[in-house]
Parts: structure tokens; C-alpha cells; sequence
């Protein structure tokens, strides 16, 4: 079973993959999103996004909350 | 004279409703490795969106067809956590932590929480839609459960690289001090550092067991507890090593990797020479003897880092005498024309680094402390 890995993808990255709905984020600070939500995506999107781990990742939502 | 009157009636068509839930960003399912204990994904960072729509149509074309969800009224979504045979309302917080938020205007539902094997959390949405113009209302219910399915499918195995379950070590290859990587690998995947632990073992052969005690070891030099074991070439004469590799902290998941080091000499050739001395005449009072040792790569300089080297001489039928050590040995005497001059080697492999222990038992230190070591023959001295 491979591992889900975590990504923080910029606002228009986001945005051309249709996430910006329902990932969690801000225009500023980017969202965090899942290796799922690439699927269909070229690979550029990938290479783009900044991988996290899952402790880092509820680190930045955190941030969000605290705006 | 009155005004008769008649009334007539606007006769609206009934409405055609599709309503709907979606979920998007995730699926009712979650999964949970059992042997990580994370939740794929964790909801706290990629929720699960339950997003209602509802699509009204007339079939008269008075109301134009598009999603009403926003104009919905008594709203409600209600969360029942189901665990061990009981029930309870979810709340939408407990203390900090948000468990779900509802978007007043969307109506959409975003949940938070990850539901833990053993629960279900039953999800209920409630809806109405008032078409004003019959003046009727239109109930819309949707129920779902949301559960975690288990899963420990790992495939954890111990890459070793190219690390071979036997490794003769030749002393004049110079390793010096070297490590011995391994890694725990789930599928094609390293584990990472932090979801794994390494123990390093040797064999004991005086209790013939494995031991975790390099206390008296002088062949470790570090990371016997790390995924790289450190170890230094000139202690080792015969090392069984084995690392227990354990992943997630689950000793399920151990994995084994055994290597044995040995100190190894392989095939060596080796003789004295006359550089001085090999005719004798009448003035003749100096033999110089030389001996070499070679390898398939060739003669081995400074031979006697490896090797205990013996040097014999002896005259016409004179017994062989011993001396010297080293490669080279300078007999000055007279009376060397009184035979043939013979030379003779004694050659023997030294051992690795061992500690010099008094009769018994206890190591020789220095005055600050320190062990004394040295090198021996590892065959008897047999002329």
C-alpha cells in the first residue's frame, strides 16, 4: 500500500486543477492537496508542488486558522 | 346594477426536482493503516466536501432550471457517532477541534474528522423546498454512513545493497573504518527514519547468542542503533553481525539481515633472498637476507604490517638459526666460509587488533586508561 503524500500547490495551481472548492488553503498561502488530486494532471503540476508530510501539512493549515 | 363576477385560476405545473449529494475531495470510505496508524488521507487535512444540489425544473418554463440548494429552508445535517453499541450526536466542535462545518449559504457540508475503525458516523442531511407559487413544500432527506476500512498490506522488506551475507576482508585492501548501510523499504518506498528502528547484534560465541552489548567491541566505532553500522577494519578477525530492523514499531514488520566479516588473507607467495652474501669468499663477513611477500596483484610493500616474518640462516649443515623479524636482516659475522649459506622464512599471519589481557583475564591499560592492543600470529611457531 503506498503511502498518500501531502502537497502545498500555489492558488493557480490549485485553481486549474479545480480544488480550490473544497482543499484548504488561501490565495496567498497556497492549498494543500493529496497525490490523488493530481491524477489526470500533467506532470508539471507535480513537479511544481512542494511535498510535505502529514505533520507538516496540519502545521500549515494551522497557520491558516491563525489569520 | 352590480358587476358579475367570475374568477379564473393560474394553473402552475408541478416542478421536477433532482436533488443529490456530492462528495468531493474524498469518498465516505476512509482507509487506515494499521501498521502506521495514519488515516489515507487524514481528513483534518484534505476533508471530505458534501456538497447538496438541487435542481429544479418546469416543465412550463416559468422557473428557470438551475440548482435552488441555496434557497433551501429548515436545513440541517446531522452527524450520529456510532461506537460500540452506542450512539451520540456528533457536535460540530469538541473543544478546539473541528469536527465538520456546515457553509450557511452553500449549505454545503465540510467534515474534519477521521472516523476511527471501530465507529460509523451515520450522516443525515434535511431540506425542504417551498415552491411559492403552489404553495407547496417539498421535503428532501439524504443518509449516509461513514466508515474506515483497515487495511496492513504492507510489503516491508531490508535493502542491504550490495552487502553480501559473507565478506572476507583482505588486510591490504585498506577499508579502515567503514559502514554497512541497510534500509527498511515498504514496496518500493523507503520507511522513514522516524518510522523505523534499527538494532545491531553480534554473535557471542561464548554464550551462543546474539548480544546487544558492544561495550568490549573495539570493532564498533558507532550507530549500532541506526539504519548504518560503523565498524573499523583493523579489529575485525571474525565479526558475525546481524541487524533487527523494525518498522512502524511493529515487531511484525522485523526484518533480518546477517553478514559475517572475516579477516582474510586468500592466496600469497613468499620467499628470502641473498641481497649480501649469497657467494661467500674469503673476505666475506656480511649476508644480507630479504624476504617478500606477494599477491596476485604483485610484491606487498611494507609487508610486515600483515605479516609476522621470521628470518633463519644457517651454514653448510648448521642447524637454521633464527635472526630476525622484518624483511630484511643483516648478519655480520666471521667464519661464513665454513659451508653454504642457507636463508629460511617463517612467515605467519597476524591477527587482528586484540585487546593484551593479563592471565586473568583483565585488559592492559595505559595510565589514562586506555586499552592496549596488538597484533598476533594466528598459527603456532613451528621450526
Amino acid at each position: 500500500m503506498n503511502a498518500l503524500k501531502y502537497y502545498i500547490i500555489s492558488h493557480r495551481d490549485a485553481a486549474r486543477l479545480g480544488l480550490t472548492g473544497y482543499r484548504q488553503g488561501t490565495p496567498e498561502k497556497g492549498y494543500v492537496v493529496h497525490s490523488g488530486d493530481f491524477v489526470g494532471a500533467t506532470e508539471d503540476f507535480l513537479e511544481r508542488a512542494k511535498l510535505v508530510s502529514e505533520q507538516e501539512a496540519l502545521d500549515f493549515i494551522k497557520t491558516l486558522k491563525h489569520e | 346594477m352590480q358587476i358579475r363576477k367570475n374568477q379564473g385560476r393560474v394553473v402552475h405545473s408541478s416542478l421536477s426536482f433532482i436533488f443529490q449529494v456530492v462528495e468531493m475531495g474524498g469518498s465516505l470510505l476512509q482507509k487506515y493503516d494499521a501498521t502506521t496508524a495514519s488515516f489515507i488521507p487524514h481528513r483534518g487535512v484534505t476533508p471530505l466536501v458534501l456538497q447538496p444540489q438541487l435542481i429544479v425544473s418546469d416543465p412550463d418554463g416559468t422557473v428557470a432550471t438551475a440548482d435552488y440548494v441555496s434557497q433551501m429552508r429548515n436545513v440541517s445535517w446531522e452527524l450520529t457517532l456510532m461506537s460500540g453499541g452506542s450512539s451520540s450526536t456528533l457536535p460540530a466542535t469538541s473543544g478546539a477541534v473541528t469536527n465538520y462545518a456546515v457553509d450557511s449559504t452553500t449549505k454545503r457540508l465540510t467534515l474534519f474528522r477521521n472516523v476511527q475503525p471501530q465507529e460509523v458516523v451515520h450522516v443525515r442531511f434535511f431540506g425542504q423546498y417551498l415552491d411559492a407559487r403552489r404553495n407547496e413544500v417539498f421535503d428532501f432527506e439524504w443518509t449516509r454512513d461513514c466508515s474506515t476500512e483497515v487495511q496492513t498490506d504492507l510489503n516491508i522488506t531490508l535493502d542491504t545493497g550490495q552487502w553480501r551475507s559473507k565478506v572476507r576482508m583482505i588486510p591490504m585492501r585498506r577499508w579502515g573504518q567503514f559502514g554497512i548501510p541497510v534500509q527498511l523499504k515498504n514496496g518500493p518506498e523507503n520507511i522513514a527514519d522516524a518510522d523505523a528502528s534499527y538494532q545491531w547484534q553480534w554473535w557471542n560465541a561464548a554464550t551462543n547468542a546474539w548480544s546487544e552489548d558492544f561495550s568490549e567491541q573495539a570493532w564498533l566505532v558507532s550507530g549500532e542503533q541506526t539504519k548504518e553500522i560503523t565498524v573499523d577494519q583493523d579489529f575485525i578477525q571474525d565479526v558475525r553481525l546481524r541487524v533487527m530492523a523494525i518498522a512502524f514499531g511493529n515487531v511484525n514488520t522485523a526484518q533480518y539481515f546477517t553478514t559475517r566479516l572475516q579477516r582474510w588473507y586468500g592466496q600469497f607467495d613468499y620467499d628470502v633472498e641473498f641481497l649480501r652474501g649469497k657467494y661467500i669468499f674469503h673476505d666475506t663477513d656480511t649476508v644480507v637476507l630479504n624476504a617478500w611477500v606477494a599477491n596476485a596483484k604483485g610484491k606487498i610493500s611494507s609487508p610486515c604490517m600483515y605479516f609476522d616474518m621470521e628470518l633463519f640462516f644457517a651454514i653448510g649443515t648448521g642447524d637454521f638459526e633464527s635472526v630476525g623479524y622484518g624483511e630484511e636482516v643483516i648478519i655480520k659475522r666471521n667464519g661464513l666460509q665454513g659451508g653454504q649459506p642457507k636463508a629460511g622464512i617463517l612467515l605467519r599471519e597476524l591477527s587482528a587488533f586484540r585487546a593484551l589481557c593479563e592471565d586473568n583475564g583483565t585488559p592492559l591499560c595505559l595510565d589514562d586508561g586506555t586499552p592496549l592492543f596488538a597484533q598476533f600470529p594466528t598459527k603456532s611457531r613451528q621450526v
